[in-house]
């Protein structure tokens, strides 16, 4: 970070008093945002929900606790409760997915559905691990798969302590791990770059 | 077989949106963000800048109980300070022997007129706003044009309370302005908060005057034992300063009351602006509020607000009345 550049905490409280500062927040943080919406729940609900997203931080502007340098937890966590109200239609793509191999979320943003492959069987058991999770443990498992953030941010996001963070990971990779084939799941060891 | 990194290569192709997808977008959240008023909130409400202000950056001077002010004068050059706890103690007095006012009936309507001057605008914006006291209705008009009127839908995600429910929220407030203190520094005021707004930033002190501040800027009948509650209370927190010679939108001469410690300030240390609740020298009832810019409030390069500026509102009137377009016959 430069001197020239102000982190979002700083977007925000000038923000408050000018609502086009705002849209700082959103340049930098939509594109992602959309990016990992599209990969929960498909193309089609993705602007809605990105959308929706930055409408409510607007409207939550004033309680944005400016100690937090960086607003994506905060973004994320907004987002994950609007995601969750589609939790019925992603698990029923992961169900899909596991047991045809046919993922309708890929499908969505593919340009070219008929050149895909089909997935892999790894793909298709771990889809059908993510079916048996509870919804709060597979918040918490995709929030640290598919962004880089911290257990710490992690909770900030979804407003839990990092203990729970840790303690819902870890249950939700034992079943994914058993789902794969098993290994020892009590092994749990610190969060792998996982990026995609 | 590493699941983490298995889950990390499902779906990884999922693209981010094209520059004009996040064009419409950004227009789309503009459109329901930026106008006057912010119709996205449940109730149309004031503008209201202390409402909104929670960062406490930078050190707190403490000006409550000194004479001069630690920073150099604002460039407003005829506000004085004064000494805070002498003319709160006084506002308290005259708020305490206010009569209290009736309680109005579901289907009446609270009555705003409001008038807003933003920085670099040269005439001022009149609005008025009519609230079934149920919260059910509420009718709004801009400069004198059409009504705007909408049905409010009970949401229980909306952190707006209905003017009842403020009342109810008021009544129950003890009055004892210590215990009054030690409330409001636990509130947040906000009814939805969980998840997304931890404890932590904001001081208990920049807390209590701004949860303070949003209870004096309410358009309601205020508990006169309250009132004057607030004001003591203010008196308690260290920091708080008040100025006379303070303008309101209206032009009108009063007493500012503001907190610095809850503001912003620059990369030198200097108070980028001081925000104010204005009451009337002599009645100290509300009038409204202001914000003056004390230094340029830059982002990213860009001036947001220049040096010198200001933003302030005045309440004009307001009262209790039977439908929308019906305007109460003197301020109450």
């Amino acid at each position: 970070m430069t001197d020239l550049e102000s982190d979002d905490a700083e977007v925000m409280a000038r923000a408050r008093q000018d609502p086009a500062a705002f849209s700082v927040l959103f340049d930098r943080h939509a594109p992602e945002l959309h990016r990992y919406v599209t990969r929960r729940l498909g193309d089609s609900l993705a602007d809605d929900i990105v959308g929706e997203t930055f409408l409510v931080a607007f409207r939550r502007l004033g309680r944005y606790d400016t100690s937090h340098r960086d607003a994506r937890p905060w973004l994320y966590g907004i987002a994950a409760n609007l995601i969750h109200k589609h939790r019925r239609a992603e698990v029923r793509a992961y169900r899909a997915l596991a047991r045809s191999g046919v993922d309708e979320v890929a499908e969505s943003y593919a340009e070219r559905v008929e050149a895909r492959v089909s997935a892999g069987a790894a793909h298709r058991s771990l889809a059908g691990a993510l079916t048996l999770l509870s919804a709060e443990d597979r918040e918490v498992l995709l929030m640290v798969a598919w962004t880089d953030f911290t257990y710490e941010e992690v909770g900030r996001a979804l407003g839990i302590p990092v203990g729970t963070v840790r303690s819902r990971l870890h249950r939700a990779r034992r079943k994914t791990r058993a789902a794969l084939g098993g290994v020892d799941p009590s092994a749990v060891e610190e969060k792998g770059k996982a990026r995609g | 077989m590493d699941d983490l990194k298995l889950l990390g290569e499902l779906r990884a192709d999922a693209p981010a949106p094209d520059a004009a997808r996040l064009d419409r977008l950004r227009r789309r959240i503009e459109v329901a963000s930026v106008p006057r008023p912010v119709t996205r909130r449940r109730f149309w409400v004031a503008p209201s800048i202390l409402a909104a202000a929670t960062a406490a950056v930078g050190t707190i001077a403490l000006l409550n109980g000194v004479e001069r002010p630690a920073v150099s004068p604002p460039v407003i050059v005829e506000t004085v300070p004064v000494r805070a706890e002498v003319v709160l103690r006084q506002a308290a007095l005259v708020a305490e022997r206010r009569r209290a006012g009736d309680a109005p009936r579901a289907d009446q309507w609270m009555y705003r007129k409001v008038v807003v001057k933003q920085s670099g605008q040269d005439t001022p914006t009149l609005q008025e706003y009519w609230t079934r006291y149920d919260g059910a209705e509420q009718a709004f008009r801009e400069n004198g044009g059409r009504m705007e009127g909408h049905a409010i839908e009970p949401d229980p995600d909306d952190d707006d309370l209905a003017p009842r429910e403020y009342a109810a929220k008021l009544a129950r407030l003890p009055t004892d302005p210590d215990a009054l203190l030690a409330h409001v520094k636990g509130d947040r005021h906000w009814k939805v908060k969980a998840e997304d707004d931890p404890v932590g930033a904001e001081s208990a002190d920049a807390r209590a005057f701004r949860v303070l501040s949003v209870y004096l800027d309410q358009q309601l009948p205020m508990p006169p034992k309250l009132e004057a509650a607030i004001f003591r209370a203010f008196a308690k927190i260290p920091g708080v300063r008040v100025d006379m010679g303070v303008h309101d939108a209206a032009d009108r001469a009063g007493i500012g009351i503001s907190y610095d410690g809850g503001n912003q300030r620059d990369a030198e240390g200097r108070l980028v602006s001081r925000s104010y609740v204005v009451l009337d020298a002599g009645t100290y009832r509300y009038l409204g509020r202001r914000v003056d810019n004390l230094q340029d409030d830059i982002l990213d390069g860009e001036i947001l607000s220049r040096k010198g500026t200001s933003y302030a509102s005045a309440e004009l009137a307001r009262g209790v009345v039977e439908e929308p377009g019906q305007v109460p016959a003197q301020r109450s």
